[in-house]
């Protein structure tokens, strides 16, 4: 019922637009909904306002649709944070410094949403807490500008930008404090299945 | 008998005596004597009663408002309300300074406050710096370079994220949601300490005036206010309101009978300087024997008006049918014995209140043994000087009274009406009788501050005013001590202050610098110079200037050289009751616990007292007018209880009180119908009937009254006196003395 509704929408928007290639949210929206799983190797920069030399680190992104997101960094230290619906986790060179449920710290409990909601297309979720202003760039390319509405979400970020074609490429973040942290997403896999292990860390106890 | 000069001595005395009582009335009963404070009612309960005291009366001084708005409405509440003369401050305004300020409170206070777990966690210093480095590269965490280098620790943060309240900061306000996600401004205002009651009054006035005003401009419901004052104010409009219109209505009534009865102004004029002489002796002991009279207290002594002209009524009435010529000082010399009776069983049976460990219970007794000696003895002593000898003019001829006995005597058709109301009252209602020892059933607060408080109590959370573990200290060291016993033993079922005790601050400070150290050192190898400086120690006052410990400051109190501190109690736990490290109370359910206890032993009380009377009846009357008596009395009982409950209402101490007002006023009727002469026979029915009529009036009143204690009082007393003077007759069926 829902596709359905989604698929009539995007129909619409179709008809409405009149092109019939060119990307609108509920086109970018429908696309990334079909993926049901993606791996991708990411490169981090956080520029924190102050310093010259920007926090520069890179790894593999797991996600897999309603089931959580793995970080996984492997330079400069190795460090895994996993992020499933009820907890947060992260390991700091092998050694587990934080393990908690996400209810405990509702400001993390938002930021992942936020990102989980957004990495699986499902704006419909975030359109109460943030604003949204969609680019059209050519070639299939699109541009997302989210800007949060809600109190919690302000103090942590002023501004989102999402960026890609069949799925998210780019991802710049502005918090509070003026500190930019951009993500690169390069060599993206679609729909292969997760491997056990992977499954095993977003379920473990 | 002629009144010499001699006879004159006594009646001077007492003058000398009224003046003096009213010369204490005089100069202590402006000075605010009179309170309405509803905790000054409650009996003291459990231990530390006068800590318990002293932080009720913190408690008293605080008014809680909550404002639906979030612009100039609310700022100019704030404003206007600060501006009071009577406001020591208000709470709920944050300027930038005030957050500054607080910001660098909270700084100096964060290695005082550590939990265990962060203690244990700080004491492993490379995991520590494993944990602040991998936050820094989480693109979830959010820690930016300023938090990094002013807090490398990040306990700000960790201190921000365990604080779980209610109440937020937004836009320099503090502020609430409501279920509907409304915003509601806090604010707390608290009221200089030592006001008068006239200070007070003329705040409630202002503050009554400014809530109206911002509540035309937000809209009908968009301001709360909670406050024990509110409440008192509230009881003392009731009281005054009460005490006004149930006096003017009982002596309005009262003249009326007189006049109506005796169809003169004379016996008027005796019974109003007989009542007043009561109401001046009582007044005077009452003030001389309480701090403060409560205003209910004042309520329940317009009852005792009608028992007081009960003397007169009986003066009045033997002179009046004395032989012609008669001098009032015979008249008195044949009266006196029935009339010091009757009113020694009345003061004793009053006088049994004052075991009663509710000050307005205490009050009354003192206030009635002194104001009906008072009635009394003006009729002793002074009517004989002010009336001549009998004009031996009889008394009206009413029917109704010798009639009724008639029909008594002839076991007739109205006696038995009579016993059967009574008897199926009694069945109907004590089938359904419930007794209670709730304190919220003595007096049912205003709804609509009742409905203030619940919406506050919805916006806020849990009411931890009620149970409180008291810990006490000579010093700080030693009550922040019984504070780390407390959350050892109790965890997260007391609110306890996070400051830690120093022993603990210290454990923490070690574990603080070596930790600061290592993330120091791990920042530095990615070319970030972390600063930070983290005391190691804080002391209360650190603690209660910061933005985590000021809520607290109500909590501690500082009295004769000890530090205490209130915790409240968010889940009770049955070893709060034996913990060493503090005194477990819950006023409320102590007090309530002192009246069951009080309960079921003037329940023991009062069987006694009913066979002490019928033993002593025994011995005067013999065993039939015992019977009779004891059937009369027992009928009093059940058809009070029985009207009690058929009104609804519960029975509870005062109900019992009641009871033994209705066994020492009900006792008179019998004794009277024992000694009734057939030669007298109408003239001491007359007086007989209006006395009690009398006294139904003024007793019967109380059942018009706003206080649900009095009301429950006044029920089965009025009941209790009626069916004991009307089925006194029964005693003629039981045969005659000898």
């Amino acid at each position: 019922m829902t596709k359905a509704f989604y698929r009539s929408m995007f129909v619409a928007s179709l008809l409405a637009a009149g092109t019939a290639y060119a990307s609108t949210l509920e086109s970018v929206e429908e696309k990334l909904q079909a993926l049901k799983t993606i791996q991708a190797d990411f490169e981090q920069k956080r520029v924190l306002k102050g310093t010259d030399t920007p926090l520069v680190s890179t790894g593999t992104l797991t996600l897999i649709r309603s089931r959580g997101l793995i970080w996984d960094q492997t330079a400069p230290f190795a460090q895994t944070a996993v992020l499933s619906g009820k907890r947060f986790k992260l390991t700091v060179e092998g050694d587990t410094v934080q393990d908690a449920s996400a209810a405990e710290n509702p400001a993390m409990q938002a930021m992942m949403t936020t990102l989980t909601a957004l990495f699986e297309g499902n704006f419909r979720e975030i359109r109460p807490l943030f604003d949204l202003a969609f680019e059209d760039l050519t070639n299939n390319h699109w541009r997302i500008v989210l800007k949060p509405k809600e109190e919690k979400l302000k103090q942590l970020f002023t501004e989102i930008t999402l960026e890609g074609r069949d799925a998210i490429t780019n991802v710049a973040m502005t918090d509070k404090n003026g500190d930019v942290t951009t993500l690169v997403f390069t060599h993206q896999v679609f729909n292969r299945p997760a491997a056990r292990r992977v499954l095993d860390a977003l379920d473990g106890p | 008998m002629r009144l010499t000069d001699r006879s004159r001595i006594p009646a001077l005395i007492w003058a000398a005596l009224l003046f003096a009582a009213a010369l204490v009335i005089a100069l202590r009963l402006p000075a605010e004597h009179v309170t309405s404070d509803i905790l000054a009612m409650l009996p003291k309960a459990g231990g530390m009663s006068e800590v318990q005291d002293a932080f009720l009366a913190r408690l008293n001084r605080q008014v809680l408002y909550a404002v639906k708005d979030e612009g100039a409405v609310r700022e100019g509440f704030a404003q206007k309300l600060a501006e009071s003369p009577y406001i020591e401050r208000v709470r709920g305004r944050i300027t930038d300074e005030e957050k500054r300020q607080a910001w660098a409170a909270l700084q100096k206070t964060l290695g005082a406050v550590l939990t265990d777990a962060q203690i244990a966690k700080l004491a492993d210093p490379a995991r520590y710096a494993r944990e602040v480095i991998g936050l820094l590269y989480s693109p979830l965490a959010g820690v930016s370079q300023s938090e990094v280098k002013n807090d490398p620790l990040l306990l700000t943060r960790r201190m921000l994220l365990a604080q779980k309240s209610a109440v937020s900061e937004s836009k320099g306000y503090l502020t609430a949601k409501d279920r509907e996600g409304q915003t509601w401004s806090l604010f707390f205002a608290e009221l200089k300490e030592g006001l008068s009651a006239q200070d007070k009054a003329a705040f409630l006035a202002f503050e009554s005036k400014l809530r109206s005003d911002t509540e035309k401009q937000l809209g009908q419901g968009a301001l709360l206010a909670q406050s024990t004052l509110f409440y008192n104010r509230c009881a003392e409009d009731t009281a005054k309101g009460d005490m006004t219109r149930l006096g003017t209505l009982s002596a309005v009534l009262l003249a009326a009978l007189f006049l109506l009865s005796f169809r003169s102004l004379t016996p008027l004029g005796l019974g109003l300087l007989s009542v007043a002489s009561g109401l001046l002796l009582g007044g005077a002991a009452a003030l001389l024997c309480f701090k403060t009279l409560h205003a209910v207290t004042l309520v329940m002594c317009v009852s005792l008006i009608g028992i007081a002209t009960d003397y007169t009524t009986y003066f009045v009435c033997a002179h009046r049918t004395a032989p012609k010529g008669t001098p009032a000082s015979e008249t008195l010399l044949r009266l006196r014995p029935s009339l010091i009776h009757a009113m020694v069983t009345t003061v004793i049976a009053y006088g049994l209140l004052a075991a009663a460990p509710f000050p307005g219970l205490e009050e009354l007794a003192v206030f009635a043994v002194f104001g009906l000696l008072g009635a009394c003895l003006t009729v002793l002593l002074w009517f004989p000087l002010f009336l001549g000898p009998s004009k031996g003019e009889g008394l009206p001829k009413v029917k109704l009274f010798p009639a009724y006995l008639a029909a008594w005597k002839k076991r007739g058709a109205v006696s038995f009406a009579v016993l059967a109301v009574c008897a199926a009252v009694s069945a109907a209602g004590l089938m359904k009788l419930s007794a209670t020892d709730d304190l919220n059933a003595l007096q049912t607060p205003p709804a609509h501050l009742k409905a203030q408080e619940n919406a506050i109590k919805a916006l806020l959370g849990n009411d931890l005013t009620q149970e409180w573990i008291i810990a006490e200290g000579k010093n700080e060291a030693e009550l922040l001590g019984k504070v780390e016993a407390l959350r050892s033993e109790f965890g997260g079922k007391l609110l306890l202050p996070a400051l830690r005790s120093p022993e603990v601050q210290e454990r923490a400070g070690a574990a603080l610098a070596a930790a600061h150290e290592a993330v120091k050192a791990r920042l530095a190898k990615i070319g970030i110079a972390a600063g930070g400086a983290y005391s190691p120690s804080a002391t209360l006052s650190d603690y209660l200037a910061s933005p985590a410990g000021e809520a607290f400051s109500a909590l501690f109190l500082s009295k004769d050289g000890t530090l205490y501190l209130a915790a409240p109690v968010v889940r009770f736990d049955p070893a709060m009751k034996k913990t060493a490290a503090g005194v477990y109370v819950h006023r409320k359910a102590e007090i309530e616990e002192m009246l069951r206890e009080l309960r079921s032993h003037l329940s023991v009380f009062l069987a006694a007292a009913f066979l002490l009377v019928l033993a002593s009846y025994f011995f005067k009357y013999g065993a039939k007018k015992t019977l009779g008596t004891a059937l009369i009395l027992g009928l009093a009982f059940t058809t009070s209880l029985g009207a009690l409950a058929l009104a609804g209402l519960p029975m509870n101490i005062f109900s019992l009180f009641a009871l033994i007002l209705v066994l020492g006023i009900g006792i008179d009727y019998a004794v009277f119908f024992s000694y009734l002469e057939k030669d007298h026979a109408d003239s001491v029915l007359f007086a007989l009937g209006l006395a009690a009529a009398s006294t139904l009036i003024s007793l019967g009143i109380l059942l018009f009254c706003h206080t649900d204690a009095v009301r429950n009082f006044g029920l089965v007393l009025s009941v209790g006196v009626l069916t004991a003077f009307l089925t006194s007759p029964l005693l003629t069926w039981f045969g005659e003395k000898r």
